[in-house]
């Protein structure tokens, strides 16, 4: 199981929150649909080959690193950079440990 | 007989008037009504009003009407109300376009806090279908953006 598909399985719980997911590599855009269409994602997939996202956010620390860092990230509704996930390790866990965090911040 | 001469004599020395004074500075016109009103520098201004009555042999009083130049009487007739959803801004105040203060978050959280930046301006970020995404997508709804290494890589 791929922590893409533990998001794939927890989309309706994340949608129900009003809370998008997307996937950031520097994959080309046809490898990343090919990774969409064979697991069957229901989010988009971006390639951010310039690293602009990567850098920012923390996912590259240099314009040249060939992949981005297993990373995570959480904007509010004003593109507002709010949680970090970085050296995400279990790719299974993760994606209910954002969740919960979502949960925690809108029930309180 | 003398006195219906009189009255065509002065229709028309009113209607050379209105014509006159209609294409000198100022004139405005009411077309909405179908009434020519002439200005003009003058303290007061004439409407005149086609007598069509007249022509078919009736025998009635043209109608004349004066008004100040301020135009006030058309202002009433042409106010309008605005409807009761329309926000009326003024203009002179800048608006308040800061986001609002981000709201507090719970303690035990098992991400880490970040600093509130914004997003960079991105330009050259595209989706699977190789579609330009636009930066304000991360705009409207809170987003969770997960990188990962390699497409079709396990763990």
């Amino acid at each position: 199981m791929t922590e893409g598909c533990e998001f794939r399985d927890l989309y309706d719980q994340y949608d129900a929150l009003g809370v998008s997911i997307v996937g950031v590599s520097f994959d080309s855009p046809a490898e990343n649909k090919l990774f969409s269409f064979n697991n069957s994602f229901q989010y988009e997939l971006w390639t951010d080959a310039e690293r602009e996202l990567a850098l920012h956010y923390g996912a590259a620390s240099f314009a040249q690193q060939p992949f981005a860092t297993r990373h995570t990230v959480v904007l509010d509704d004003y593109g507002r950079w709010i949680l970090t996930y970085a050296g995400v390790g279990n790719t299974v866990q993760h994606p209910n440990d954002v969740l919960a965090d979502l949960t925690a911040i809108f029930s309180q | 007989m003398c006195i219906w001469i009189l009255r065509r004599q002065l229709y028309l020395v009113l209607g050379l008037w209105t014509l006159a004074c209609s294409t000198a500075p100022g004139s405005r016109t009411l077309n909405n009504r179908g009434i020519d009103v002439a200005g003009g520098d003058s303290d007061t201004s004439v409407i005149g009003i086609t007598d069509t009555a007249s022509t078919q042999g009736e025998d009635i009083e043209p109608d004349v009407i004066t008004m100040g130049d301020s135009g006030n009487e058309v202002m009433e007739a042409d106010s309008f109300t605005l409807p009761d959803d329309t926000v009326v801004t003024d203009l002179n105040e800048p608006e308040d376009t800061s986001p609002p203060p981000v709201m507090p978050l719970p303690d035990g959280l098992v991400g880490s806090l970040a600093d509130q930046t914004f997003s960079p301006g991105f330009v050259g970020v595209v989706n699977q279908d190789s579609d330009m995404v636009d930066p304000t997508v991360l705009v409207g709804s809170w987003t969770v953006l997960w990188f990962y290494p390699f497409a079709s890589t396990f763990g």
